[in-house]
């Protein structure tokens, strides 16, 4: 059995998690797009990427960073209060530091009165 | 060994006879260059050769012929699927099937066995009773039959499935059938072959040239080759072959693990598929039982085989066949199923012209071995896609027309 050492958590079984596809933020405009595109491309290449996997167990979220060629898992957080469009952003600016990519093109814009997605905890 | 034996051995007229050629050059152009010598590439070099008479064409791949899914999968073969789209197009592969020793002249010890998906809730049946009339509305051999039929096919079943999931009926098809999967891929070289295809493995495309959205040739690990017509039929590679010209689509690669036990007495004559338990069995004619699970969790684009699949599937099919509990799996591995979000394949011309697409197979692309190969060589053939294959384009995602899929294997739905 393959283990994961996530925070809070300890050691758990890979099992236990259900994973949810990849961390990525929505672009600032779709126009450049076909809205089909938008929705269903994906570019299923082998990199390095980061995902949102789920403890059911918990119900905490995760934040992990995997290399989808050789499977090999090299950072797990914790994604707690990253739920709000907000934390999100500030998510992502955390995440693209390492990148080579500006945080402005990442994160998309917080548009005033727009509900946020999901409840923050 | 009797020394006449080993003197017929030696003896070079008497050699071995190969299947297919293999030249030790690749020429610097050909007609229709096919990326991946699976079944689904050799079968389109065949019938390029047999129905349109294009006999220039190379078939590369980087490894050996028929060494990914082809010779990985689970080797059923049905045509009970659930949108009109998905029965006209399976049922036409299961007529090349029948045909397909005769026709080839090789045997692919095709066998008939009857194919049992079971339902353990309402809505499973449900689902059952809509395949079963779709099927039945195309003249395809299919019904629903209730747990006593079950028990008759295989009296070795546990009905209530250890009371965890007691099963209440299943889709019954009656030609769903096993064959050798390497054996396909070995008759299509063999014929395309003889047709004068060159077949050449150990050969990586690296780049695929374009110009002013027309292909112009393929960069491989060998050389440059110069050709107007390029398929791809190379199923989990797919999105980085896609990369090469900067074409995106929906495929996600995932995982599909498989695995076989020791062989034991003849038991099995039935396949017995449960989606809701994602679990496939057949005995092999070998007498080992070969049996499949769900996709892996999560996208990956190696082939590793992992503990958690053979536990998890064990703990099904037990459940099923508890006296299956001493028997020894002894080899397990892994597919990369390019899968669809709509769970149907992408087939045929895409924006780049000379670029062909066999793709989107995930865990549903051996049955469709045959009419895949017929498909793409008429769409090559005629630079337009063929009338069965017409709803599984690539621009379906675009336009909002996704097929809908539900009746393809090991895939939660």
């Amino acid at each position: 059995m393959r283990w994961i050492t996530a925070p809070l958590l300890g050691r758990r079984p890979v099992t236990e998690f259900s994973i949810s596809g990849i961390l990525e933020p929505e672009p600032e405009t779709i126009d450049d797009r076909e809205p089909g595109q938008w929705v269903f491309d994906r570019n299923s290449l082998p990199i390095v990427r980061t995902e949102w996997w789920f403890h059911p167990g918990s119900q905490f979220w995760f934040l992990v960073e995997r290399n989808t060629m050789t499977d090999e898992i090299t950072e797990v957080r914790l994604a707690r209060g990253l739920t709000t469009e907000l934390d999100r952003e500030s998510a992502i600016e955390m995440d693209s530091e390492s990148s080579t990519k500006p945080a402005n093109e990442l994160a998309a814009p917080a548009e005033a009165g727009t509900p946020t997605a999901g409840g923050s905890n | 060994m009797s020394l006449r034996l080993l003197k017929y051995g030696f003896n070079e007229g008497y050699a071995e006879p190969r299947y297919f050629n293999t030249p030790d050059e690749l020429q610097s152009s050909y007609d229709v260059v096919i990326i991946g010598a699976g079944g689904h590439g050799l079968g389109c070099a065949y019938y390029l050769a047999k129905e349109h008479g294009i006999t220039n064409v190379a078939i590369l791949d980087q490894s050996y012929i028929g060494g990914g899914n082809t010779g990985r999968n689970t080797t059923i073969i049905r045509s009970n699927y659930l949108t009109p789209e998905g029965v006209k197009f399976y049922d036409a592969s299961l007529a090349l099937f029948k045909d397909f020793s005769e026709e080839l002249e090789f045997n692919i010890f095709y066998s008939e066995r009857g194919h049992f998906t079971l339902a353990h809730s309402d809505a499973t049946m449900r689902t059952s009773r809509w395949r079963a009339e779709v099927n039945k509305h195309y003249g395809i051999d299919s019904e629903v039959v209730y747990r006593d039929d079950i028990k008759q096919a295989c009296p070795e079943i546990d009905l209530d499935c250890g009371g965890n999931h007691p099963i209440m009926g299943a889709l019954y098809h009656a030609p769903g059938a096993v064959a050798r999967h390497d054996a396909v891929a070995w008759a299509y070289a063999k014929r395309a072959s003889e047709y004068g295809a060159e077949i050449h493995q150990r050969t990586e495309v690296t780049d695929i040239l374009t110009n002013n959205g027309k292909v112009t040739g393929v960069q491989t690990n060998r050389g440059v080759i110069n050709t107007e017509n390029v398929v791809s039929a190379v199923a989990g590679f797919t999105p980085r072959v896609l990369n090469m010209v900067d074409l995106k689509s929906p495929i996600e690669i995932f995982p599909l693990q498989a695995c076989v036990t020791e062989p034991i007495k003849p038991w099995l004559d039935t396949i017995i598929v449960s989606g809701s338990l994602h679990l496939y069995i057949s005995q092999s004619s070998r007498g080992e039982l070969v049996m499949g699970a769900s996709l892996d969790p999560m996208e990956l684009h190696d082939r590793r085989s992992s503990f958690e699949f053979v536990s998890g599937m064990a703990d099904q099919i037990l459940d099923m066949f508890p006296f299956l509990s001493g028997v020894k799996i002894v080899r397990q591995w892994a597919g990369l199923a390019d899968m669809t979000p709509d769970f149907a394949p992408v087939m045929g011309t895409t924006p780049i012209d000379g670029f062909y697409l066999d793709a989107g197979w995930g865990t549903w692309g051996f049955k469709a071995t045959p009419i895949c190969g017929k498909t793409m060589a008429a769409t090559v053939a005629n630079n337009k896609d063929h009338e069965l294959i017409k709803s599984f384009n690539l621009s379906r995602f675009v336009n909002y027309e996704l097929v809908g899929e539900k009746g393809a294997a090991s895939v939660g739905h």
